[in-house]
């Protein structure tokens, strides 16, 4: 399949979330996640994500789980990490909203080159990484959260 | 000889020599050897700095044994500790590097706990252990700034909330705190220069606000005030 834009506003994209990033109460309970979760780290063009409809559309379980192993697969995903599932449409909407701009770009954007890519990865690209964006997209288009054996986390 | 032995007595005899005594001994000595001693007098533990025996042996240090333990103990001196970085190095696996991490920001809390609650501290440590777990740590992360962490202690200390905050460290290394009720959040961030980042999401039934800002640390208690912090901080 090749790289290119992913225009269905219907379709999903997930995006791994470390333990630093994850808002827990004391026993250890999951209550959200900090909005740096979607932050860019020094160097990084785009934000990482993955495609769950690359497995299956419309999404269900068995693909969300398809994609969650997948991204196991090709990434360390430790025990307290967790899956934060958005809406491409939602994402969207909530990234123009706050930030004012409409050129987010959410494109299918596997490594080609490496015959052992990850082959959901996609790119979030010019997203606007004020707090305000970023908390809101958070709150607005990244809502369901699950863990690394696929079970949702219900906050 | 008979001088060198005697100058080689009195540095012996006055084990506890003063930097400044020891740089005046420049013209006596080689301008290498008196900074060298004036920088043992500095750095070394006491049972090193007093050692008799191996400031005479600097003085009079002519045998290759004794240039070769002077050059070990220079290079021990100056190489990264865990005392002084995060930063893990050949020596010092990511478990240790973590384990260091985590005991420097505990200690930190320590200096300050009988101005907090003890479930408060046991909240943090609990916190700590699990953000600094090496099973769960990333090596390609940056580790938790130490400066940061003081800024947020100061920051605890000034705000004095019941409610211990959820911690996370940011992509920069930089703590962050948050306290959840409902869908309402307050977040801080603490940067090593002594800002904090807050963030504040107040969601009713029919629509969501959001204010943050960037301020001082020294002011966050003042600035906060308006947004009823104890909605967040009461247990």
């Amino acid at each position: 399949m090749k790289r290119g834009e992913l225009h269905s506003t219907d379709h999903h994209v997930l995006r791994l979330v470390k333990n630093r990033q994850v808002i827990r109460d004391d026993e250890g309970k999951v209550l959200g996640v900090f909005p740096e979760a979607l932050e860019l780290r020094d160097g990084e063009e785009y934000l990482s994500v993955n495609w769950c409809e690359h497995f299956g559309d419309p999404i269900n379980h068995s693909v969300l789980s398809s994609c969650i192993n997948s991204v196991k697969q090709h990434l360390t995903v430790k025990s307290k990490s967790l899956f934060v599932l958005g809406n491409i449409g939602e994402i969207h909407a909530s990234h123009t909203t706050h930030s004012g701009r409409t050129n987010l770009k959410i494109r299918y954007w596997p490594d080609l080159r490496d015959p052992t890519h990850n082959p959901s990865h996609s790119a979030i690209s010019n997203l606007d990484q004020n707090p305000a964006t970023l908390s809101k997209l958070i709150s607005e288009a990244f809502k369901s959260f699950y863990d690394s054996s696929c079970n949702q986390i219900l906050i | 000889m008979a001088e060198s032995k005697s100058i080689g007595s009195l540095v012996a005899y006055n084990s506890s020599t003063r930097i400044t005594d020891l740089l005046k001994m420049e013209e006596f000595f080689p301008e290498t050897e008196a900074r060298m001693l004036a920088s043992y007098s500095i750095a070394q533990p006491s049972s090193i700095r007093d050692s008799s025996n191996l400031i005479s042996s600097s003085v009079f240090g002519l045998s290759a044994n004794t240039l070769e333990s002077e050059k070990q103990l220079v290079k021990l001196k100056n190489s990264t500790t865990p005392a002084n970085s995060f930063i893990p190095t050949q020596v010092n696996s990511l478990a240790e590097v973590l384990f260091d991490a985590s005991a420097y920001a505990k200690i930190q809390i320590s200096q300050v706990s009988m101005h907090i609650d003890v479930d408060f501290k046991n909240s943090l440590f609990r916190q700590i252990d699990s953000l600094l777990d090496s099973e769960e740590w990333d090596p390609d992360d940056k580790l938790m700034q130490r400066d940061s962490f003081k800024w947020f202690l100061k920051a605890i200390l000034d705000l004095a909330p019941e409610k211990s905050p959820s911690l996370g460290i940011s992509n920069k290394g930089n703590i962050l705190s948050a306290w959840v009720k409902d869908k309402n959040k307050l977040i801080l961030e603490f940067f090593p220069s002594g800002l904090s980042q807050w963030s504040i999401t107040t969601r009713t039934d029919e629509f969501e606000e959001f204010s943050s800002a960037l301020v001082s640390v020294q002011l966050l208690k003042e600035k906060l005030a308006k947004f009823n912090p104890e909605f967040w901080f009461k247990k």
